[in-house]
């Protein structure tokens, strides 16, 4: 666009105010310092399918989806996963992937080739054909945003496509635009407002379309522009020889060249960072960065020298990430990353290479002037002046004295004069700035052995004035002689003379000295001398001191194991070392920043550390470093508080106020999941169930933040199982036999930066076994006991049956027997009652005769004796108080008629015992018979008859006072007395017969309770039994 | 002259009774039936009116004398049963003091026996044996929470009973509660009845009539 058609600009700029809605954000405060420039490169040797990559994109979840010429990638930090289209039988896959890559609403991947469009699903993990090239011939897809998919065809215009309904709409090309007869679109690009810019025409006039209103817009014209790019209020149209660029707030244009020379294709791409720098790929140039804000032009080529340069000059697509990290695609290279957020540390150099007549960066000392340069001392190059602005050197001071060679520069101190003292290899010289001209202080004599070693080493301004030195001859004291300095040795002081390795004075004047194998060495300045008070830690290699800026008693010490704090005032030292969390403890240097933490230099890189907390965070080469070994005395804190550190391979500063960069968490997702090996998606929030022989479950997660993946650490939490958040060293998880039961699975990361991204939930829940359920065991206990319970059940009623036979035989026997008795006593008794009748009648009609007489006695007699057997046989009868009430009864009826004295004493409480059939019967026989014999054959006047119960045994006694038995009666057995022994002994009784004359008396006793007892214990149990039996 | 009437089916012993009877002097046979519907018959024609001592036998073919008793008795009150029974069958017996006998004798006592059991049902009851004293021990025992005072056996008449049921005679009980034998007799009596009624009201009250 040329300059001088101010209307054109006025309305291209309008233009873009409406149709791009540009937002014009605020411009940075500070200008954005350039990235340092070492690219990572993800090729084919870290896994991608193919070194040309000809797209490149970032989905929602955060994944880097490489396109190349052979396969669709995907990047997670970590891993690549490749995916080729799924191949029609017969036909060639279309692997090329050949357009930008879109996402659409599901997340779904597409590109477009040659052969059609085709759609990744991470449902399925495959790559299919949606549409064939066929479907689309002559279609260019433009975008695929949201449900929607836009394709410009050059003649029917442009089309949009309902990807879930399948529903298209067309835009018909405005008449202007039909009449072209090139078929193709150039330079097609989306606007940041989300108008499509493209021409027809190379060079031609730019045409807009808004895809809102539906609407074209011509565009002005001509231009050479081949391609375009939108940047903070600014826009980049790009040419042949370099691009042109507008500002839209102001209408401004402004052209850079770009030597790209005669036979270069135009820029491939161009792209626009957050901070306004455009980034210009070129086909086969390298890499551009345009900084509108400085108007510098920055060129990133590729060197074999440098393995952090660009893999190759042939770039093909640029992207940038949400992380701020530029994605460069290049053909034969792979994918190169750069992270474009403002360096943490200053470096210099960047390039090592940049200056090919620098040998080494070996730097030594430090010391920043009032105009802006740092004077930097180094090993073998004398003193380098760098600007600071521009972050270049500007000269060396190669030659010192006389033009005496200057080539180790170990300490550069100004002097209250304002001249520069320069410690070097030969000793100390006073150097004016402004006039450059070197004066000699002293010069150290030459070493005796041929050590290497540097002389002159470190300079301290005194408070008072005067200047103090260390070299390998020891300290020296200088002080002003009008317009000279004199300088006092302390070459043979045992201790002031040795190889000072650090100085520093406190804020009450004393002077401290690190010296060689004495330690620490506390001073004083008196009169013209030194005094030396105190000696610290004799044993301890000190490499720094650093008095401390709030605590004027507190001294830090760097030593080879770690740092210390020393109150100077108590004489108390604390330390701290590996054991405390440092990374690494071999310090050089140690500077406090405005934040009162402690930076240190290591050989490890460098160590913050927070007194406040104890913290410490390391950072290393990766970070931005020059290397991670840094040196001795190269540290200083300049007058603005930027912190200085000198290494092997150059140095780093820290800027006053560039402290924790505020960040955004990073994304976090899951980039595989398995069960016993098969591939699954979870879903967050919803719970995953598995049966219970699924329990192996690996998972690799990502955090998609690529500033620095190495650095990015994940851990996971899985609930129920673990105790705790576990960190892993590498992104996998693996969980292997996990019992049945509910677990969560939480997990999050961190980037580089240590900002922690959001906690993903991942509910699971392995099913038990039907056999392994509580409620089986419930269950199966249930039946068990059940089964018990029937055993047993079953056994008893068995027992029971038996018993119950037995007893119900025993009963039918009995019930029978009394049966057959009571028949017989029935008939018989009936017969035998006519029997006495008929004599009765007989006796009334005839007189009294005597046989007649016998026959009734006899046959009442047995009719009673029937009465008593029937009583006998009775099962009702069978307790002993019914035998006593009937006794009594029958005894009663039975002795009244002899009309003698009588008692019958039976005892009032009678316990409830049963008595067998024969029990009773032969007991009750017995009394009668004993009774019978003393009425009928004794002769008495007096009878007793007693019944008593010891223990548990019956007694019965009965007593008459008649004549007795006599003696060979008794032997003989005669009356009854055998029949009633017998009675007696059959039923297990005792019988005794006391006689003498006057007093007889028949005893006999049966045990009726016996200790045959059942157990009480299982009575319970055969009652539960009866009872239900009964039902 | 008492009007006693005999229910027996056997005919040698219904005419010696019939002939003890008549034969006595105290007691005046009415009548003699042969079976339990003759008798009811005539109960009901009113030629039993003079009737106050009832001999009856428990076996009879038909109808047997329980149910005979508990017919008539609760038309003809005042007539006192007397239950024949071969021998001490205290089953069947008690069976028919619940429904209305008063007492019983066994066919073969001697005849003076029989003339001083007659004397003693229609004195108050014949003695009970302590087998029977037993069942009707067990028989107020064990019936329901309900009994209405004509069923409710008294102090005394307890103890009698209990008494009986060990067995003791008249005599001894007499003396042991300081009664005299008459008054004892007469406690038998009560007992008697309130067993008529018990019995009653225990068979009413299990069809759920009272």
């Amino acid at each position: 666009m040329k300059a001088g058609i101010p209307f054109l600009c006025r309305l291209l700029s309008a233009v873009w105010l409406l149709w791009m809605g540009v937002f014009i954000a605020p411009c940075r405060a500070q200008q954005a310092r350039p990235p340092v420039p070492r690219f990572e490169v993800l090729g084919v040797n870290e896994g991608l399918s193919q070194s040309t990559v000809t797209a490149l994109f970032q989905d929602r979840q955060g994944f880097i989806w490489i396109g190349t010429g052979d396969g669709l990638n995907r990047y997670d930090g970590q891993k690549i996963q490749r995916f080729w289209v799924s191949a029609d039988k017969g036909a060639p896959p279309a692997t090329f992937v050949r357009s930008t890559i879109w996402e659409d609403e599901q997340g779904g991947i597409w590109f477009a080739n040659n052969k059609g469009l085709h759609c990744y699903t991470s449902d399925s993990e495959k790559i299919q054909t949606v549409f064939t090239a066929n479907q689309w011939a002559g279609y260019i897809v433009a975008r695929i945003a949201g449900r929607f998919l836009w394709a410009w065809h050059f003649r029917e215009g442009i089309l949009r496509y309902d990807l879930i309904h399948h529903t298209s709409r067309r835009y018909p090309l405005p008449n202007w635009l039909q009449n072209t007869d090139s078929g193709y679109f150039y330079a097609l690009q989306e606007s940041a407002g989300g108008t499509f810019w493209t021409k027809r025409s190379q060079p031609g006039n730019f045409c807009f379309f808004n895809p809102r209103q539906g609407s074209w817009m011509q565009g002005p014209g001509p231009t050479a522009a081949a391609a375009i790019c939108f940047g903070k209020g600014r826009s980049f149209f790009s040419d042949a020889d370099g691009f042109t660029q507008y500002d839209s707030s102001t209408g401004s244009t402004r052209r850079v060249a770009i030597p790209f020379g005669e036979s270069s294709p135009q820029p491939q791409r161009m792209i626009a960072d957050r901070w306004g720098r455009v980034w210009i790929g070129t086909a086969a140039h390298g890499l551009y960065c345009y900084d509108p804000n400085t108007g510098t032009l920055t060129t990133y080529r590729h060197s074999s020298l440098n393995p952090a340069s660009l893999p190759t000059d042939l770039t093909t697509v640029l992207f940038i990430d949400r992380a701020d990290n530029l994605w460069v695609g290049t053909d034969g290279g792979g994918a190169a990353r750069l992270d474009l957020k403002p360096p943490r540390f200053g470096l210099f150099p960047l390039h090592e290479s940049d200056f090919p007549e620098i040998k080494t960066f070996f730097t030594r000392c430090f010391y920043e002037d009032t105009v802006g340069k740092l004077w930097f001392g180094t090993h073998s190059n004398g003193i380098g002046i760098l600007n600071r602005q521009t972050g270049q050197p500007e000269r060396y001071i190669q030659k010192g004295t006389n033009g005496s060679p200057l080539q180790v520069v170990n300490a550069i101190v100004r002097d209250p004069d304002g001249n520069l003292w320069i410690g070097h290899s030969r000793g100390f010289s006073r150097l004016n700035p402004t006039t450059g001209q070197f004066t000699d202080l002293y010069v150290c004599p030459e070493p005796a052995n041929n050590a290497p070693q540097s002389y002159g080493t470190h300079i301290l301004a005194l408070r008072d004035g005067t200047m103090l030195t260390a070299s390998r001859q020891g300290l020296m004291l200088f002080q002003r002689q009008g317009s000279h300095w004199r300088g006092r040795n302390f070459e043979n002081h045992p201790i002031l003379g040795g190889f000072g390795s650090s100085l520093c004075q406190m804020a009450n004047g004393t002077i401290w000295a690190a010296i060689t194998g004495k330690g620490l060495i506390c001073l004083r300045r008196s009169g013209d001398s030194l005094l030396e008070e105190k000696q610290y830690f004799p044993n301890v290699q000190v490499r720094g001191l650093h008095c401390d800026e709030q605590n004027p008693d507190l001294l830090w010490i760097a030593t080879t194991s770690g740092f210390a704090r020393l109150n100077t005032r108590s004489g108390e030292a604390v330390f701290k070392g590996i054991d405390d969390g440092m990374s690494n403890a071999y310090i050089y240097g140690l500077l406090e920043d405005e934040r009162h933490r402690l930076w240190m230099s290591t050989n490890g890189g460098l160590v913050c550390y927070n007194p406040k907390g104890g913290q410490f965070a390391s950072y290393t080469y990766a970070d931005g470093l020059q290397s991670n070994e840094f040196n001795s005395g190269a540290f200083y804190k300049g007058p603005s508080g930027t912190l200085y550190f000198g290494g092997i391979h150059g140095f780093n500063w820290i800027e006053k106020g560039s402290g924790a960069m505020a960040g955004v968490p990073p994304p976090i997702a899951m980039s595989a999941f398995t069960v016993n090996g098969r591939q699954m998606t979870p879903q967050q929030d919803q719970t995953l169930v598995l049966p219970y022989n699924q329990n192996d479950l690996a998972f690799r997660m990502a955090v998609l933040d690529y500033t620095r993946p190495a650095a990015n650490k994940m851990s996971c939490y899985l609930k129920g199982w673990d105790a705790d958040w576990v960190s892993y060293n590498s992104p996998e998880g693996h969980y292997v036999n996990l019992p049945p039961g509910k677990y969560t699975l939480y997990i999050r990361g961190s980037n580089a930066a240590g900002i922690w991204s959001k906690t993903l939930t991942y509910p699971i829940c392995i099913r038990a076994p039907f056999w392994k359920m509580p409620l089986f065991y419930v269950v199966a206990g249930l039946l068990l006991l059940a089964a018990a319970a029937a055993l047993i059940y079953a056994a008893f009623r068995e027992k029971l049956l038996r018993q119950r036979r037995i007893i119900a035989q025993q009963k039918a026997l009995m019930d029978e027997r009394t049966r057959i008795s009571q028949d017989m006593h029935d008939e018989i008794g009936s017969g035998l009652t006519r029997i006495a009748m008929m004599t009765e009648m007989l006796t009334r009609r005839e007189g009294e005769i005597p046989e007649i007489g016998s026959i009734a006695r006899a046959a009442r007699g047995l009719v009673q004796n029937m009465g008593e057997i029937v009583w006998a046989l009775h099962p009702e009868n069978d307790r002993l108080d019914n035998l006593l009430s009937y006794l009594r009864e029958q005894l009663h009826a039975f002795i009244e008629p002899f009309g003698l004295d009588y008692e019958i004493d039976f005892p009032e409480n009678i316990p409830d015992w049963r008595l067998s059939n024969a029990q009773r019967r032969n007991l009750y026989l017995t009394v009668r018979e004993s009774v019978n014999n003393a009425l009928k054959h004794a002769g008495a006047t007096r009878l007793r008859i007693e019944a008593r119960i010891e223990g548990p045994s019956l007694c019965f006694r009965i007593c008459d006072n008649g004549r007795g038995f006599e003696l060979a009666q008794v032997r003989a057995g005669a009356n009854g007395l055998r029949n009633m022994r017998r009675r007696m002994s059959d039923i297990g009784g005792s019988f005794d017969l006391a006689s003498t004359s006057g007093n007889t008396c028949i005893s006999f006793r049966i045990t009726l309770q016996n200790a045959r007892q059942k157990p009480k214990r299982f009575r319970w149990i055969t009652t539960f039994f009866t009872r239900t039996k009964k039902k | 002259m008492t009007g006693v009437a005999v229910l027996e089916d056997d005919e040698t012993i219904r005419n010696y009774l019939a002939a003890l009877i008549a034969g006595s002097g105290e007691f005046d046979l009415c009548s003699t039936f042969a079976s339990a519907e003759e008798a009811e018959k005539a109960f009901e024609c009113g030629a039993c009116a003079a009737v106050e001592l009832m001999l009856c036998d428990i076996e009879l073919p038909g109808k047997n004398g329980i149910d005979f008793i508990t017919g008539i008795k609760a038309l003809h009150p005042g007539v006192q049963f007397m239950m024949l029974s071969s021998f001490d069958d205290s089953e069947r017996v008690f069976g028919a003091l619940q429904a209305g006998a008063s007492g019983y004798v066994l066919k073969n006592t001697t005849a003076p026996r029989l003339i001083e059991a007659l004397q003693d049902l229609r004195r108050g009851g014949s003695p009970m044996s302590s087998q029977i004293a037993r069942k009707v021990v067990e028989s107020f025992q064990g019936s329901s929470a309900y009994r209405s005072p004509q069923e409710e056996l008294s102090l005394r008449e307890r103890e009698v009973l209990q008494s009986l049921a060990k067995g003791h005679t008249y005599k001894d009980i007499a003396a042991a509660l300081f009664l005299s034998v008459e008054t004892v007799r007469t406690h038998v009596r009560n007992i008697y009845e309130k067993l008529h009624v018990h019995s009653r009201s225990e068979a009413l009250r299990k069809a759920g009539l009272r």
